[in-house]
This record gives C-alpha cells, structure tokens and sequence, in this order.
C-alpha cells in the first residue's frame, strides 16, 4: 500500500470524516455513524455506504481494527471498535491541507468571506 | 423485529465473503441498533427501506470491485471512486460485455422487459389519470348517464340518455351549467363523381361547441335555428 499520504488524495468527503472523528479516540460504528450524520446534517449515512467506506479505508491502511473500550452487554459485546493508524493521520493532514488551499482560492475569489472579516 | 434482523443478516449474503466475514456480524449489530431508534412506524418503514436500498446497492459495488480489484490495498484514489473511476467501471463493464455476450444479452433483455413495462403502465397512468382532457375547465365537465334498477326487469348500470330526459335536465337541473347532448352516428359522404366514403360521425346538439368552448377547425359553428 501507498506510504505518501498525497497518493491518497483526494478523499472522498465521507472517508475524511470519518478520519476526522477516529483522530481523538477509537470509535464504533455506530459512534461513527452518528458523528458523520451530525457533521453532515441532513444526510444520513446509511449502513451498506458506512462499512464499504470502513472496508476501504481498512484496506488502505488508514484504519484498523481495536479491542472494545470496555465490557458491556447487548449491542455492545457485538461491536467492533476502528482505530486511526499512524498513515490514516498523515493522509487526514494532507487532506486537511489540500482542502485549505482549496478554500484559499475560494476567498481571493470571494465566494468567502476573507478571514479578517466577519 | 426479529423478523427485520434475520431479513438483514439474508441480505448480508449478498456481499462477497471475504466483506462477510470482516463486517457481517458488527453490520448487524448497527442494523439492530438504528432499528431500535427508529420508533415511529413511518420512520421504521423508511429506515428498511433506505437500508434495503443501500445495502443492494452496496453489496454489488463491492462484488464488482472483488472482480474487478487485482491485488488488494491500492489508494484511494485509484480504487473505484464515484466519479474518477467511472470512466475506467465503463471500459470494464463494456469488455465484460463483449466477454460473455449471453450472459450481455440476458442484462440487455431483462432491461428492455423491465423498461417496456414500467413505460407501458406509466402510458395507461398517464393517459387514464394524469393528461386532462383537451377542453378548457375540464375537471367541471361531467358525462350524464340513464340507469335501469334491477328491479325493472333490465339491468343496464349506464345507460345513455333518451331526448326527453336530456330536456329534463337542461330544463330543470341547478347543479350543472349548461347540458349538451351527442349521439354517434355514421355517415356516408361522397364528392360528384367519387366513391361514397362510410365515416364515423355524431349528431350534437347545438350548444355542445360553446359548452366544451372549441371552435370548429373549419367554417362556424350552427345555431339553435
């Protein structure tokens, strides 16, 4: 698998976010689900979207498997928690700057505003 | 809603194994999960259905990119992306196409069945309940018919109005505006010299043209007199 991180570039929106809300700690799904979907608004992830975007980016390497936070019953002895890994870091980086220049050309062209202004 | 998990976990077969055994059991788990959020019997009916959808769709995106994905672990970017890979998806499905041109024109007939079907019925929709009829206000229009009850002896549900009753009711009703009358009839026509022609006609009285408000295509219309 590719070790530059520009390689992987550009993400496809819902894969950095789902970068974005593995970088504080481990998640599971339905954790990630949620997150994306209050990031997103109205748009719902749905379940078949969500685990081929967990299959992708395992497959990459950018997330990984990891054990359980903790014990639990129900639900939770079922679920399967996803770790960022050291590459999935650099490529959310490099995604994060990519997309800054982006919106810089987005503000000298004035379809934001500048970020003195308010 | 142990009928819904057990349909889901049916559904999951439809991934390709190696995505079974990664994802299949933590899936369900998130199903059986948003399934118990979801309270609202609409809400539950949208959330099976959008899930349906989208777990079909899934399952044979990534049943093509196990065919179509040589070695495993490739970028992003290279991968089956929605709009970057769409040209090379193209190329692939047409040269599989051609591969297998049974199996190409199986897709193609049961395509063309599904599509002369729904534009079939769509066809009878439209013309029966969604086109208007070619007169103005057509939702005030209404067509007048006799009935014969059971118990006359005939049992004739619609029955077209004799000229007396017609009389009746453009002398005496208060819920229609005007009330016009036709009879279809046939005619025979022919020039000086011709052969007679048999054509469909209808005797109408005077006041059916300004009724439906049309205009004759050629000449005027006649009068009462």
């Amino acid at each position: 698998m590719p070790s530059d991180p520009r390689e992987h570039l550009p993400l496809p929106p819902h894969d950095f976010h789902i970068l974005l809300a593995l970088l504080e700690a481990p998640q599971h799904a339905y954790g990630l689900s949620r997150t994306v979907d209050d990031d997103d608004g109205p748009l719902t992830l749905e379940i078949g979207s969500l685990y081929r975007i967990l299959s992708r980016l395992t497959s990459a390497g950018l997330i990984e498997s990891a054990a359980p936070a903790g014990e639990g019953g129900g639900h939770e002895a079922r679920r399967k928690y996803y770790r960022i890994t050291a590459l999935g870091r650099r490529v959310a980086a490099a995604e994060a700057q990519r997309l800054d220049a982006v919106l810089r050309l987005a503000r000298r062209h004035k379809l934001l505003p500048s970020r003195g202004s308010s | 809603m142990k009928l819904a998990e057990g349909a889901f976990r049916a559904l999951l077969l439809l991934y390709p194994a190696r995505f079974r055994r990664e994802f299949a059991d933590d899936m369900q788990a998130l199903f059986a999960e948003r399934l118990d959020e979801a309270t609202a019997a609409g809400r539950r009916f949208r959330f099976l259905l959008t899930t349906l959808l989208d777990v079909i769709c899934s399952a044979a995106a990534e049943r093509w990119l196990a065919r179509s994905r040589g070695p495993r672990n490739l970028p992003l970017t290279s991968r089956s992306h929605p709009v970057s890979g769409f040209g090379q998806d193209l190329r692939y499905a047409l040269r599989s196409l051609l591969r297998q041109p049974a199996y190409a024109a199986f897709i193609i007939g049961t395509l063309a069945i599904g599509i002369g079907a729904v534009t079939a019925v769509f066809s009878v929709v439209h013309g029966v309940l969604l086109r208007p009829l070619a007169f103005a206000e057509s939702d005030r229009l209404v067509a007048v018919w006799g009935r014969f009850d059971p118990e006359s002896g005939f049992d004739f549900p619609q029955f077209s109005l004799s000229a007396p009753e017609y009389l009746d009711y453009k002398a005496a009703s208060k819920a229609m505006t005007d009330v016009a009358a036709y009879s279809n009839v046939s005619a025979t026509i022919a020039d000086a010299g011709a052969e007679p022609e048999r054509v469909p006609a209808s005797a109408v009285t005077a006041n059916l043209f300004p009724l439906l408000r049309v205009q004759p295509a050629i000449g005027r219309s006649f009068t009462e007199e």
